[in-house]
């Protein structure tokens, strides 16, 4: 729970954030043609108002792909990118959904999620703790939003520096960590203590969207059910083919999913290192590929976003191929996003509601139609085609 | 800034030697960087600059049958990658990191009868447990090791299993193998067929098994038969990885990341896992 609320009116949080850019990166809601994004400005003005939500999640910000890791300058050794300090960052208006799925990558990249600091991956935390989340909580959420099923908002207990409430007049200011009591010190000339009637104000909004969820919104994440079934593997292998059938494999779900993080790690010669093959050396193991590790050359690590849902994730060479059906990879994305045995490893689900998947789907399986579809196997009832896109 | 971990080492080919048509033993000089302490059971990544990274387990751990300083990796030809890596010379450098996996306390072990079973590539990974065992003879009753192959060929590990056969007033070693023409003196036949010969008090007996995903359902359906308790059988399991330390997801096995807390398991941590065996 935050430890203290504050009041601030339109133009001192204004003020607030137009300090805040001059001094560190500010980052938050754009508009680029029809969508939004999350994308640095130069001053509060330039914020976007009117936003349900961001096309992306902010993980690209933590998790930026390409990543180069390292860098072999041959002969001579390996060299890392070091001593470049990360930016200051602060996010404004980012969403409850984001702020849950940021706290969950930041449990599992500080190896907090299995008691290992030892695993902590250093780019990542060095971003994540160079940022302040000043985040906005939803009031009007799109019609494929499902935070309230997964803990994931409209509204947050924990996970943010600052929780913004947008009242009838200024902001609800709640405070959620030691970097948020710093910035209320700061600018403590601009806020005032929150009285009783904003409290209820706020408390009263946040009610009503959860409300108006229950009451008028077709979708939800069915957890319960869901995680039952494929928890205790109940769900039968023509349930996931089926699914499988639906699936274009573009990665999409996992590439706009606030929680998701597997990635793969390439190495490669330098871009525009004119690294060639040794003349007369062996033919390259693929067409212009490369041939051998050059005794001379500059070659790279990088870190590329990758996804469970991809054919090439876990095949080996030496002919194994586990999960060779889309079927049984659909089968490993939702265990991870459902099933029993993540909550008790992650400590939540592995889905905070943000309904990008169900929004990008070109098969019509995002989560909510799948959980259904999983719920209606408990139950026993026929299983309903999923809608197609836009019907 | 604080680095990646996923940042490898050179390390120097000390003997690189040519075992079967598809596999090099080589001999490697440590990771300096970080003290190299490895378990049996454990694995590094290995890779070359601009080439690509694959998960090796190792072959010999420093000071348990290889000098102070050094290890051993058994590497086939299958990839991009071990296509290259087998054409190192003694002299040049293969890219290492790690030990990574999990850390088997040894010490549960103790006092009790071992079964080792290898089959194929699988005897690289098992053989650090072997050495172990018999380096430290005395801490335990009763040891069998079980070695199959596909042909007498490609066999591996010949002068070790020599030397362990030696042994055999305190250790009882089969070899078998699936097929042979002329010349072969042995057994022919599967694995699970060197298991009648084990008088191993299976009441208080750990088994190690590590080979082809088939040979894992015979041999863990035959030790069961025999009366291994679940939790007393050990497997490794295989997968992709990219990372090693469980935070890449290639290696992901239902709710488990094999990198972290595999790749050694126990039968009763696995079984119940589509995927496992």
């Amino acid at each position: 729970m935050s430890d203290a609320r504050y009041w601030a009116s339109a133009a001192a949080l204004e003020g607030i954030l137009d300090r805040l850019a001059a001094e560190r990166t500010l980052i938050g809601p754009v508009r680029r043609g029809g969508d939004v994004y999350f994308r640095p400005v130069q001053r509060a003005a330039d914020l976007c108002r009117d936003y349900v939500n961001a096309l992306e999640p902010p993980k690209r910000w933590f998790l930026p792909t390409p990543e180069r890791l390292a860098r072999y300058r041959l002969p001579g050794g390996v060299s890392v990118p070091g001593g470049d300090t990360p930016r200051e960052l602060v996010f404004f208006g980012i969403r409850s959904c984001d702020v849950a799925g940021l706290a969950q990558l930041t449990r599992f990249f500080s190896g907090e999620t299995v008691g290992r600091p030892d695993v902590a991956d250093g780019p990542f935390m060095a971003r994540r703790e160079r940022t302040t989340i000043l985040s906005v909580v939803c009031q009007d959420p799109a019609e494929t939003c499902m935070c309230v099923c997964c803990k994931g908002g409209p509204a947050l207990d924990a996970g943010y520096d600052w929780q913004l409430t947008a009242l009838t007049s200024g902001w609800l200011i709640e405070v959620g960590s030691a970097k948020g009591r710093e910035l209320t010190t700061r600018f403590a000339s601009s806020l005032a203590p929150a009285g009783e009637r904003q409290l209820a104000e706020q408390a009263g909004r946040i009610a009503g969207v959860v409300e108006s969820f229950h009451r008028h919104s077709t979708r939800r994440v069915q957890s319960m059910a869901a995680g039952r079934m494929v928890s205790q593997g109940r769900l039968p292998e023509a349930f996931w083919s089926a699914l499988g059938e639906r699936c274009v494999e573009c990665g999409g779900c996992a590439f706009v999913c606030p929680t998701c993080n597997c990635f793969n790690v390439v190495d490669a010669p330098e871009a525009g290192s004119g690294v060639l093959p040794p003349a007369g050396g062996p033919e390259p193991a693929v067409p212009g590929g490369p041939v051998a590790t050059g005794a001379e050359g500059t070659f790279e690590r990088i870190r590329l976003r990758d996804s469970c849902q991809l054919a090439g994730f876990v095949r080996q060479y030496g002919g194994s191929y586990p999960r060779a059906t889309c079927g049984e990879r659909c089968r490993t994305r939702f265990f991870h996003k459902l099933s029993w045995q993540f909550v008790a490893r992650v400590g939540t689900l592995g889905c905070t509601g943000c309904g990008r998947c169900v929004q990008v789907c070109l098969g019509g399986i995002g989560i909510d139609a799948v959980s259904q579809r999983m719920t209606d196997a408990l139950v026993g009832a026929p299983a309903a085609a999923p809608a197609a896109k836009g019907a | 800034m604080m680095p990646s971990r996923m940042i490898p080492e050179a390390c120097r080919v000390l003997e690189a030697v040519p075992v079967t048509g598809k596999e090099m033993h080589f001999v490697l000089e440590a990771p300096q960087q970080e003290p190299f302490r490895p378990e049996p059971g454990q694995f590094v990544m290995v890779s070359l600059p601009g080439i690509g990274e694959a998960p090796i387990s190792i072959a010999a751990i420093p000071g348990e049958g290889t000098p102070e300083g050094t290890f051993e990796l058994l590497i086939r030809r299958a990839g991009r990658l071990t296509n290259l890596v087998t054409r190192l010379k003694a002299g040049e450098y293969l890219y290492v990191r790690g030990p990574y996996g999990r850390r088997v306390g040894w010490e549960s072990f103790k006092g009790t009868n071992l079964v080792l079973i290898a089959g194929g590539l699988g005897l690289a990974p098992l053989r650090p447990f072997i050495r172990r065992a018999l380096i430290r003879r005395q801490d335990f009753r009763r040891i069998d090791i079980a070695v199959g192959a596909r042909s007498p060929d490609e066999l591996l590990f010949r002068d070790d299993i020599a030397s362990w056969s030696a042994r055999h007033d305190d250790v009882h070693v089969g070899v078998t193998v699936d097929a042979a023409s002329n010349g072969w003196g042995g057994r022919i036949g599967v694995i699970t067929t060197l298991f009648d010969d084990m008088r191993t008090d299976t009441e208080d007996a750990y088994a190690f098994i590590c080979g082809p995903p088939v040979m894992y359902r015979h041999a863990i359906r035959k030790l069961l038969a025999m009366g291994f308790y679940e939790n007393h059988v050990w497997l490794t399991l295989e997968r992709r990885m990219k990372c090693g330390i469980g935070i890449c997801g290639n290696c992901q096995m239902n709710g488990l990341y094999l990198c972290q807390q595999g790749p050694l398991f126990s039968y009763r941590e696995v079984r119940h896992l589509k995927e496992a065996v």
